[in-house]
């Protein structure tokens, strides 16, 4: 649904995934990749591949991979619009469950709701990481880093993320220099 | 004034303490919102929030913000985002929330988009592209063991929640359906069988 307009493309590819990111916004960047880079071509996926290891250095949400695809497909109004477009429809939600929330003090469905989506979020989660890995040309060994963090992050839970990621950066420099 | 009273009463009985749950002003808000944004590299910005509104100032108590992440967690969207609505919301109503979300997002857009503009200058340099391709990869590490971790949790459940994370990778990875029918369909699959298991529970 490729429009003329650069900035209605960016809504119309960033704007659902606010709403349908349950688990958050890590749990649709496989279909920011599949958008961004396969069917609108507005970054290579070296590009998707940099601004995402950006987004996650950086301080703040991760889902900030909105506003650099933005920025990169029309400068600073297109960061501005992709972000909107992301956080914006998702915000007035929680703006109305919130007041509803804070209003009701009876709150079985909760834990219900939450029983419901969190495999899906799980399930998401996984395969962002499994679609991204598998577009890289960089052999196995993007694989492998990524194994290993995993089981780095599932054995200690309290390691500063920030810590693991450089060193990440630092192995991949270090093996193409030397293989 | 509420605080004159509370130290006039004070001078006078000497056992309560200060209020429990005072306000902070929308001035504060934002700046702690916008500390927080600005200083959490390498993520954890929820662990930032409850230091700073439940051990520091006593905004929140440890069971409110307990509330909070999990209503900010099931909702979709940044859930950092909706943390920081919420809480917002909660001490200053709806322009807290508002200024909340504002103070938490935007400083780290601004830097993110600066340290791209620097990187991405710099990209012809064969080892920064290396270096952030490795960043990126373990990135997904992260993004990956959060789910396992996800799976294990939810496993207590029984089968249902593993079957329902698997037709997600098998619908967008194997069968490269789109995504938002996909979760919605299997959303509704997910609220029919918790529901069930609800219920039986309950008997």
């Amino acid at each position: 649904m490729k429009t003329s307009n650069i900035y209605l493309d960016l809504i119309a590819v960033f704007a659902p995934l606010s709403l349908i990111s349950v688990g958050g916004g890590q749990s649709v960047v496989g279909d920011m990749h599949l958008q961004a880079v396969d069917i609108y071509h507005w970054l290579t996926h070296a590009q998707f591949i940099d601004l995402f290891a950006i987004s996650r250095a950086a301080p703040g949400p991760g889902a900030l991979l909105a506003t650099l695809i933005g920025w990169q497909v029309s400068g600073w109004q297109g960061a501005l619009v992709a972000s909107l477009a992301l956080f914006g429809p998702s915000t007035v939600l929680a703006y109305f469950v919130t007041r509803a929330w804070h209003k009701s003090h009876d709150k079985p469905w909760t834990t219900l709701v939450q029983n419901a989506l969190a495999p899906l979020a799980s399930g998401l989660l996984l395969t962002s990481a499994i679609i991204i890995l598998r577009s890289t040309s960089g052999g196995v060994t993007p694989w492998l880093l990524a194994a290993v963090s995993a089981g780095i992050f599932w054995r200690f839970k309290k390691l500063n993320p920030l810590i693991v990621l450089c060193a990440g950066g630092f192995v991949l420099v270090a093996a193409r220099l030397w293989f | 004034m509420p605080i004159l009273a509370a130290m006039s009463d004070s001078s006078l009985i000497p056992t309560p303490p200060a209020s429990p749950t005072p306000t902070p002003t929308l001035g504060l808000l934002f700046i702690l919102f916008a500390k927080i944004g600005a200083t959490s590299f390498g993520g954890g910005i929820s662990g930032w929030m409850y230091r700073d509104f439940v051990d520091r100032y006593h905004f929140l108590t440890e069971d409110e913000f307990m509330s909070a992440l999990t209503i900010s967690q099931i909702l979709p969207g940044p859930n950092v985002a909706n943390l920081a609505l919420h809480i917002g919301h909660k001490l200053r109503g709806g322009i807290g929330g508002l200024v909340s979300v504002m103070a938490l997002v935007t400083p780290p857009m601004i830097l993110a988009v600066l340290l791209s503009i620097v990187l991405l200058d710099l990209g012809s340099i064969k080892w920064i592209h290396d270096f952030l391709e490795g960043l990126a990869a373990s990135a997904l590490g992260l993004t990956a063991s959060i789910g396992l971790r996800g799976i294990k949790r939810s496993y207590r459940l029984g089968l249902w929640p593993l079957t329902l994370s698997v037709s997600v990778f098998i619908g967008l990875f194997l069968l490269e359906l789109p995504l938002v029918p996909v979760i919605l369909v299997l959303a509704l699959v997910g609220l029919v069988c918790a529901h069930f298991q609800q219920t039986r529970m309950k008997r």
